[in-house]
């Protein structure tokens, strides 16, 4: 999977960073190879601080098959080059994956667990778990059978299982190791038991994250619980007062004379007069017992949550993403982009009878609301605002035509023609 | 063979002094080491193969818990030894045990 980098080039950077002709570099790192082969052949290991050691490893005579022919051979016993990272090396490479950690997962059968044994590890486990019957808790986990198979050294040809056998049994009362054992076994227990007290301090630090998690969501929770609250109990009497000045005939009247002047008017305003203007589509009673019998009918709050937008929102709410202007135009004052909302943040959604069939006014609406995130647009995006000026003709002519002194002539010629 | 009885061979092998040779050895385990962070493999002629490998998540028995938790991805040093080093090697006495 990974990229190589060719000898040329390591030796190339190792020349650069140590001021010496590429020749030298090259024959010290050929020499080095050398001195540690002859090394490993007197049965030595060796060390490099900091990277990792080199070791040969006494492999048994076992039972293979020849792939070609399907025939069992028995492949004698060899010496195997073995290197093991340190951990600093370790930690090194596994950076891209080192914030993940364990988790508790449960009681699996265990044959299951035998499956997930890798095929070529199968061999060397089965050996240990026969070894290890008599101790189960260190034979069931594969990582310390992993780790005896990696982190055996190459022993004495013959006792090499018997050395296992110990060596299993002995796991579970590491303490009281007794003073022959060799010390590469020694070794071998520490870091068995240190790697197994590093899963469990994993383990431990993922329970408590899921606790710090759990009571972070319930505080969350209550927070916006809260926010809901207190975000509802001022909304009824607001709403109702809309309603009332809607239906004054005073008011409408002066509605009607803005109506006549709508050079400066702001695009709040503009609803209102949408509303009254269309008194004669909604008759006035149907609107009354609308706000009446549901107080929260005609703006449901909606709590945007991670991954949302407005698009989203209207296709959840009206099953019509293509209205989401219409959300955007009730929460104006509270949003600073349309496509930016913030998790949490409460939506005032205008309520629709039939998203499915639009009436006139609330087509008009909806173009209102495509108008305001033209006026955003053409602030921030100019090049794509006329497609938003199109989407309001598209729903009111009407509302196209009122807003035509405000917008850019060529979005203005775009907008109609198509 | 621990670290400072290689430094000292190489020293007299190359004939430099055992501050230059503890330099150079540093250097190339430093490279390999960062190449190898990086995801990336090389080859030292005579001695073998550096790569990485991506051990997939497993389950395993957790002793501590007495119940299986599941381990998740590592990215793992994988050295495979050249050839001439593996056949030089196969038959000598590791006379360690």
């Amino acid at each position: 999977m990974s990229d190589k980098i060719t000898f040329k080039e390591l030796v190339e950077k190792i020349s650069a960073k140590t001021e010496q002709s590429e020749q030298s570099t090259n024959d010290f790192i050929h020499e080095l190879a050398e001195i540690i082969e002859a090394s490993l052949g007197a049965g030595e290991k060796i060390s490099i601080a900091g990277f990792g050691k080199f070791e040969l490893r006494w492999m048994n005579e076992r039972k293979g098959r020849n792939p070609q022919t399907g025939d069992e051979i028995t492949i004698p016993g060899q010496n195997k080059v073995v290197f093991k990272p340190y951990k600093a090396l370790r930690q090194g490479v596994n950076k891209p994956f080192e914030n993940l950690e364990s988790q508790i997962i449960g009681d699996e059968p265990e044959n299951r667990q035998a499956e997930s044994d890798s095929p070529l590890d199968s061999n060397a486990a089965s050996s240990i778990s026969k070894a290890g019957a008599t101790s189960q808790p260190v034979s069931q986990t594969e990582t310390t059978v992993e780790d005896l198979i990696i982190e055996r050294e190459s022993p004495v040809k013959s006792g090499s299982r018997i050395l296992l056998n110990k060596l299993a049994v002995k796991a579970p009362t590491s303490d009281k190791r007794p003073a022959d054992a060799d010390d590469d076994l020694t070794s071998v227990f520490d870091q068995n038991l240190s790697r197994q007290e590093n899963i469990a301090r994993e383990v431990q630090q993922n329970r408590n994250i899921r606790w710090s998690y759990t009571a972070a969501a319930v505080i969350v929770m209550l927070s916006i619980f809260l926010l809901v609250f207190i975000w509802n109990q001022p909304e009824p009497p607001r709403e109702q007062n809309v309603s009332s000045i809607a239906e004054q005939p005073g008011i409408t009247q002066v509605d009607d004379t803005q109506e006549t002047e709508r050079t400066n008017q702001r695009i709040e305003d503009n609803e209102q007069v949408q509303n009254t203007g269309n008194d004669n589509a909604v008759p006035p009673s149907m609107e009354e017992s609308e706000t009446i019998t549901n107080s929260d009918g005609d703006l449901i709050s909606h709590t945007v949550s991670a991954g949302e937008s407005l698009w989203t929102i209207a296709q959840t709410q009206y099953s019509n993403p293509y209205l989401w202007p219409l959300i955007y135009k009730a929460n104006q004052i509270d949003l600073d982009s349309p496509n930016l909302l913030s998790t949490g943040n409460d939506l005032k959604i205008p309520a629709l009878d039939n998203p499915e069939k639009l009436t006139q006014s609330e087509r008009e609406k909806v173009a209102l609301g495509y108008i305001s995130v033209y006026d955003w647009i053409l602030n921030n995006q100019p090049e794509n605002a006329r497609y938003f000026l199109w989407a309001a003709g598209s729903f009111s002519q009407e509302v196209l035509r009122d807003a035509s002194e405000n917008v850019n002539e060529a979005d203005l010629a775009f907008a109609t023609k198509g | 063979m621990t670290y400072n009885q290689l430094i000292s061979k190489v020293s007299v092998a190359r004939d430099i002094s055992k501050s230059r040779a503890k330099e150079l050895i540093d250097e190339l385990f430093l490279t390999l080491e960062k190449e190898l962070e990086e995801g990336k493999g090389v080859s030292i002629p005579g001695l073998g193969t550096f790569r990485t490998k991506i051990r997939e998540e497993r389950r395993v028995f957790s002793p501590h818990h007495e119940t299986y938790i599941m381990v998740p991805p590592k990215r793992v040093v994988d050295f495979t030894p050249s050839s001439g080093l593996k056949d030089n090697l196969k038959f000598a006495e590791s006379d360690d045990e």
